[in-house]
């Protein structure tokens, strides 16, 4: 079944495909690292949760961020495109469940890129010896010790995980950057090969 | 230490990257980089893009694209699959397999040699 990007069903479905793939098993049976992406909004995001149906999959993902990392929030580029939605991330005056993605979802229209311009959604993903551990929708400033980070707009992972381009050609073309032991990932490829098919296998909605 | 200059994106990028943590790591990898002068052109043949390396002793520049005159260079051509395979697998009988097969075009073998060696992953 079809799910939205980004959202937590497809979270999940990601999970599901990676930790029950054999193959995967296997070619990444040696691979210890964690992955953070970094998914820089652009006009495709802004396009995209004008949708209700894609940006209460955000909303959802933004509710599993615990209250008391809210803080990270503050000051950064993703507070204040928080706001622009009119979302504040305080404790005492939001109840994320509450939130009415058709009403937020015409407040994307009004929303130019610029005034935006380098807020992004971090997802994080803990690899370990063929097995995804989790998957989880991250504030800024989190995991950043992570062995490896993927650096793209929300255009470009799209191109990811549906599988229209693979990682390799994405980072050398200079769409995406890759941050992190590149050897390491160059002696590991048919892992991450492996883990990229699984990814873009998840139909997307 | 040897100096590595590259730019923050594309293959470039990627090569750089790998040939400064190699050579930060590694004191026999970072020896032959000081060791070796020249220019070696790598080409991604299927994905359709090229990098220039130019090794000046304590200083090595990798570039995007490669040099109009390519005569006095050294040349790695083949597939990402086999460039990455011969990265993490630095073995002269496997290029040979792979250069009798077309898979991999070689240029002035030593200076190429001496640039896969100095980004092996092993």
């Amino acid at each position: 079944m079809a799910v939205v990007y980004p959202s937590l069903e497809w979270m999940e479905e990601v999970l599901k495909k990676v930790n029950s793939d054999e193959q995967l098993k296997k070619v990444a049976a040696n691979w210890e690292g964690d992955i953070l992406c970094r998914i820089e909004v652009d006009e495709e995001a802004l396009k995209d949760f004008r949708d209700p149906e894609k940006l209460a999959g955000f909303i959802a993902m933004l509710s599993t961020i615990p209250v008391e990392k809210w803080s990270k929030f503050k000051g950064t580029k993703e507070e204040k495109f928080l706001n622009r939605l009119g979302i504040e991330l305080d404790p005492d005056k939001l109840d994320i469940s509450k939130l009415n993605a058709e009403e937020l979802a015409k407040k994307v229209a009004e929303i130019k890129l610029e005034d935006i311009k380098g807020s992004a959604i971090y997802v994080w993903m803990d690899f370990w010896h063929g097995e995804l551990r989790g998957v989880e929708f991250a504030a800024p400033g989190e995991h950043q010790n992570a062995k490896f980070k993927l650096f793209g707009t929300h255009g470009v992972f799209k191109q990811l995980i549906t599988g229209k381009a693979d990682p390799i050609t994405l980072v050398v073309s200079g769409k995406m950057k890759l941050q992190g032991d590149v050897g390491y990932m160059m002696r590991n490829m048919p892992a991450m090969r492996r883990f990229m098919e699984l990814m873009a296998s998840v139909p997307i909605k | 230490m040897v100096e590595v200059i590259y730019p923050k994106e594309g293959l470039a990028n990627l090569l750089g990257n790998l040939i400064m943590q190699n050579t930060r790591r590694d004191i026999k990898k970072a020896e032959i980089a000081r060791k070796t002068r020249g220019t070696v052109v790598i080409e991604i043949r299927d994905l359709g893009f090229t990098a220039t390396v130019e090794l000046k002793g304590d200083r090595i520049e990798v570039r995007n694209g490669k040099p109009e005159e390519l005569s006095d260079c050294a040349l790695i051509s083949a597939n990402f699959g086999v460039i990455s395979y011969l990265l993490g697998n630095n073995s002269t009988i496997k290029s040979l397999k792979f250069m009798l097969s077309g898979k991999l075009k070689i240029k002035k073998m030593l200076l190429a040699k001496k640039l896969s060696t100095i980004m092996s992953t092993r």
